[in-house]
């Protein structure tokens, strides 16, 4: 029978017990990996850096989580803010759509990668981080409200706002219009 | 408005959302780093709580470096004595010998006679009300004990840990130790 966050999160803080971290681990870091792959601008090495930080700042703080939102919605923010400091010390040497390109995509449809990430480059941050997580790591804009310490009506707004601005950018791409 | 009224197509969601997987290293990475934190243990390590006081299980990794050069335990130093506690996981990124730094510190210490000791401190802290955990208390990661002149030369001895050069947090307090009876 699966075990649920609450008592995985128990077992780890009351015994150090590995195996249910790694239960958590396995069953979380997919998406928060996505997530901070599109958050950061598309570098996985960037997103691995954010997800083993996110993770030991998670463990650090969880004995103060009171179990008022999900762990799932608990560790996107998590991942959210380690991302905003990710990018902001990486602002100190180069932008965001550079540093998010530089690195190669890889696997299937490279080209329709790199549209992607200069469509998300291009968004403002907020509008960003919305839409990575509603439409990448599946949130609801309930849970995006608690994650990103905003009103539900606003994460509306600014997911419907993103989206039209990302097609508009992916419109705009050689690779759509050859597609 | 629906929650979903204006969604992307079906190729755009894919593309956004990518294939992507974190590599099968970083897991192994990350208990490796929770573990220096003291938030894992190994499998197989059994901890059995003890009531009403900390389970400190004492590595002196730092005391193995430095002990050749303590004076002979101080004998006759009547200098007052400071406990420097850790705070906070060093923020560093990997490959960076931070523990060197810590050890340069003591030793330079140690050589002025200014140091007493040091310690990490590692595993399960049970901190006991009654019979009811208290959760939410921040744990040191490990101490330094400083001999200094007085507060104002422990407090600048203090300021030279490179821990806070890594965004940890110290505490300094004097302490006293008193013979137990006889």
């Amino acid at each position: 029978m699966e075990r649920s966050d609450l008592e995985l999160v128990e077992r780890v803080l009351s015994r150090g017990d590995e195996s249910a971290f790694r239960e958590l681990y396995r069953r979380h870091s997919p998406v928060l990996f996505r997530l901070a792959v599109r958050l950061l601008g598309g570098s996985d090495s960037d997103a691995g850096d954010v997800l083993q930080e996110a993770w030991c700042r998670a463990f650090e703080g969880l004995r103060r989580f009171s179990g008022g939102s999900s762990l799932r919605t608990w560790l996107g923010g998590v991942v959210v803010n380690c991302s905003r400091e990710h990018i902001r010390t990486r602002a100190q040497s180069r932008s965001l759509p550079s540093a998010g390109l530089a690195s190669p995509p890889a696997g299937p449809g490279p080209e329709r990668e790199m549209d992607v990430r200069r469509a998300l480059a291009a968004l403002p941050e907020g509008f960003r981080e919305v839409l990575v997580l509603h439409d990448v790591g599946g949130y609801t804009h309930e849970e995006i409200a608690l994650a990103l310490d905003i009103a539900p009506g606003t994460s509306k707004s600014q997911l419907s706002r993103a989206r039209r601005a990302l097609r508009s950018e992916l419109a705009d791409a050689p690779s759509e219009e050859q597609a | 408005m629906t929650e979903d009224d204006d969604p992307l197509s079906p190729e755009q969601l894919s593309a956004l959302r990518g294939p992507k997987s974190p590599p099968a290293s970083l897991e192994e990475a990350t208990i490796a780093r929770l573990r220096g934190m003291g938030v894992l243990r190994k499998p197989g390590l059994v901890v059995r709580p003890l009531p009403g006081f900390l389970a400190l299980c004492g590595s002196f990794l730092l005391g193995l470096a430095v002990w050749p050069l303590f004076p002979a335990l101080h004998a006759g130093d009547s200098r007052p004595q400071f406990l420097l506690l850790l705070y906070g996981e060093p923020q560093r990124r990997p490959g960076q010998g931070h523990r060197d730094e810590y050890v340069a510190w003591a030793r330079r210490l140690a050589a002025r006679g200014q140091l007493g000791g040091d310690g990490e401190l590692t595993g399960e802290v049970d901190v006991l009300k009654k019979t009811v955990p208290v959760e939410g208390a921040e744990e040191p990661l490990g101490f330094f004990v400083l001999r200094a002149s007085d507060r104002a030369e422990a407090l600048k001895l203090s300021m030279g840990c490179p821990h806070l050069r890594y965004g940890g947090r110290v505490e300094l307090r004097p302490f006293v130790v008193r013979p137990g009876p006889s």
